[in-house]
């Protein structure tokens, strides 16, 4: 019998290689090796017309001194510090109060989660209406309270704010989701005990709620963080990198370099600085919640 | 349960099917074209696309080709698809687009020249509008041939003139008479803008190069340095166009940062809103009063000058690239649309300023009062010179003329830090 158990795997792991081949390729081709393809054109001088030209570390010693890219790393850390703790924040809150099986329940889970499965650029469209200072429906509001007509997307201290806050309001629901899934995982006799213990809101929700959530709020942060950085759709639709380059972030400056300047090595080089950014932060994260992750396991 | 085929079998059948789609795929790819077929990419969209229909099925009832069109709303992205087909090899025949980038593609290589072409069949420089051939030449060959141009005049709304007391038949003629007249036509309430005397833009976009632009060569300047490898727009002349800009927006106050935003081609676009008194503008501006606002009282003048009499033109033109399959038949195509009853009626379609001489003799433009001022202003338009880096540069200057609109730089700043950029581009 064993034997016969052990053939059957033998032969299912060597159908589970054939079929896997096919998208094996695919990946490698459309995602391994374009990484590659980058890496590589960081350096050299490439403007798509002309073959690529060897340039060794000129386009990293120039991006890292250019006020420019500098500025777009910074306005992109500006981004995520911005969206993802409140994001998260919020997004654990509104999971506790519609962890319930109150009717309504499913009507609030799907207006918030609304949101995220629209399209990004016509997110930012709408959301540029509400912010236009003549017309949109921010500055109408305000006057009725008084305060006077904001500039919004057209001053440099309030656009990365506005984008910020357009950004919360559609990825919060995706949060949201999560965090009721993981809500649901926790045994109840745990909150049963604690009430038992004389346990308020409050404090049940710090250490029951919170501790249980660790791998996924590990989860959130990490994939929250990594499309953080990658932010561009709704700042090239909404703000162009404006006003005063206020708003550009690296993934706009790759774009830029790329494909309005056909500066392409320079762009790889930019984009090998994002990927390495990024791992950075998300080893960093692994690191902090290193205990969940081997609970996982 | 074993499947009859047993999984080998399954997947062998699977692959053989996959391979099947591959090759059925690639065979449609590298179908044969037909003899008298020509390729042809353009961005003639929106106002100028019932224009072209017409003239591509005129074409094509002349001669018996069948034109394969491919049309794009944006210009840079006809310029990336364009891009990608010429670093593989399939190429359109011919493509028509901005001036802007013919510089580029000429540098690499892959336009064909058209000076021969153009001696062989009768075709002479001296049949278009100089200012806007100029832009098609790169290191002394043509590689693309002006169709039309886009120039600026001022736009004025007379009603709004009458209400501050001025005659709406003596629009400004100088920069201090239209520094007095918007200050005139200005009206704020508390901090917000109520009506503009004058349009100053204020977000990085083509209006903001081509308003410095404007100003900048009527006050005497030149685009590029006499030797050609620096820019000149950082010089005395520079700083008096930006510095104009600036006091208007700033010290006149005669409009507001955030005016008008988003609200192009609406009713609610101030000038065709009634609350913009001035504002330079291309031939688009008919068509846009016409469709949005058709009972704006207004009317168009030459722009004011400083200096000099100048105005900003941006040129469309046609090329064929080198690697062109069907270069006679593109040739013929360019050669079909530049001919003057098919080039008058194309422009009268949409609005637009035939680039040939001969063109513009046609009584809807010699004789209109509106587009006689763009005619006599296509004459003094001032096209940028065929340079590759042109993207590169023209986005420096928009981001520094934005600074110095916002405050945040001095005039000088600015354009000394948009020089910067420029010049290294230029020595790339």
């Amino acid at each position: 019998m064993k034997k016969r158990r052990a053939s059957a795997t033998r032969s299912q792991a060597g159908a589970a290689r054939w079929l896997l081949t096919p998208a094996l390729i695919l990946f490698a081709a459309f995602s391994v090796l374009p990484v590659l393809m980058t890496l590589a054109l960081g350096f050299t001088r490439y403007d798509v017309l002309t073959p690529p030209a060897w340039v060794g570390a000129a386009n990293y010693t120039d991006i890292m001194q250019d006020a420019t890219f500098l500025a777009s790393i910074w306005h992109t850390l500006y981004y995520t510090i911005g969206t993802v703790p409140i994001t998260l924040v919020l997004a654990l809150l509104l999971a506790v109060a519609l962890n319930t099986q109150l009717r309504g329940m499913l009507i609030f889970r799907t207006l918030f989660y609304t949101p995220v499965v629209t399209s990004v650029v016509a997110a930012s469209m709408i959301w540029m209406w509400l912010y236009n200072p003549q017309f949109g429906l921010l500055n109408f509001l305000l006057s009725k309270v008084g305060i006077g007509a904001q500039q919004w997307l057209s001053s440099p201290s309030q656009a990365m704010p506005c984008l910020i806050i357009m950004t919360i309001w559609k990825e919060l629901g995706y949060a949201m989701v999560i965090y009721l899934a993981g809500l649901q995982a926790i045994p109840a006799p745990l909150y049963e005990a604690a009430e038992m213990d004389g346990a308020a809101w409050w404090a049940s929700l710090r250490n029951v709620t919170l501790p249980m959530l660790r791998p996924v709020t590990l989860f959130l942060l990490v994939t929250s963080v990594i499309s953080s950085f990658q932010v561009f759709d709704a700042i090239y639709v909404m703000t162009k990198g404006g006003p005063v380059g206020a708003t550009t972030t690296v993934v706009h400056q790759i774009y830029e370099n790329g494909f309005r300047f056909l500066r392409m090595g320079r762009a790889s080089a930019m984009a090998v600085v994002l990927f390495l950014m990024i791992m950075a932060v998300s080893l960093a994260n692994l690191r902090v919640f290193k205990r969940d992750l081997e609970e996982l396991y | 349960m074993r499947h009859p085929f047993g999984p080998k079998g399954l997947l062998v059948a699977l692959g053989l099917i996959a391979l099947a789609c591959t090759a059925f795929g690639c065979a449609k790819k590298g179908g044969v074209r037909s003899q008298r077929e020509l390729v042809f990419w353009s961005s003639l969209m929106g106002s100028k696309e019932m224009a072209r229909q017409a003239l591509i099925q005129d074409f094509q009832k002349a001669k018996g080709v069948k034109v394969n069109h491919q049309g794009f709303f944006d210009i840079e992205e006809q310029n990336k698809k364009i891009l990608v087909a010429m670093a593989s090899g399939t190429p359109p025949d011919i493509a028509s687009n901005h001036v802007w980038f013919v510089a580029r593609y000429a540098r690499a290589g892959q336009l064909l020249p058209l000076d021969d072409l153009m001696a062989k069949n009768g075709v002479k420089p001296e049949h278009f509008e100089t200012s806007l051939l100029n832009g098609c030449v790169f290191e002394g060959k043509t590689y693309a041939l002006p169709i039309f141009a886009a120039t600026w005049v001022l736009y004025y709304n007379t009603a709004l003139f009458k209400k501050a007391g001025l005659d709406p038949s003596r629009p400004p003629r100088t920069w201090e008479e239209l520094q007095e007249y918007a200050r005139k036509m200005t009206a704020w309430k508390g901090d917000t803008i109520q009506q503009a005397g004058f349009d100053i833009p204020y977000q990085v976009q083509d209006t903001m190069s081509d308003t410095f632009l404007t100003l900048f060569y009527q006050a005497g300047g030149q685009f590029l340095a006499p030797d050609g490898k620096k820019v000149a727009f950082d010089g005395p002349e520079g700083v008096e166009g930006l510095q104009f800009m600036v006091d208007l927006m700033r010290k006149d106050r005669v409009s507001q940062i955030g005016f008008g935003q988003g609200l192009d081609q609406t009713p609610q676009s101030p000038f065709n809103a009634g609350t913009m008194a001035m504002s330079m503008m291309g031939p688009w501006g008919i068509i846009n009063v016409q469709k949005y606002s058709p009972n704006l009282p207004y009317a168009v003048a030459p722009l004011p000058i400083k200096k000099q009499t100048a105005s900003v033109g941006d040129v469309f033109v046609v090329f064929i690239p080198r690697a062109a399959k069907h270069q006679d038949l593109a040739w013929e195509f360019a050669q079909f649309f530049l001919a003057t009853p098919n080039l008058t009626k194309f422009t009268k379609a949409c609005y637009q300023i035939p680039a040939r001489l001969e063109a513009q003799k046609d009584p809807f433009f010699s004789e209109d009062p509106k587009m006689k001022v763009f005619i006599e202003a296509t004459k003094t338009a001032r096209v940028i010179p065929a340079i590759p880096q042109q993207s590169e540069i023209i986005a420096a200057l928009q981001e520094e003329c934005q600074q110095a609109i916002y405050g945040k730089k001095t005039p000088e700043q600015a354009l000394r830090d948009a020089a910067a950029v420029a010049n290294a581009a230029l020595a790339r």
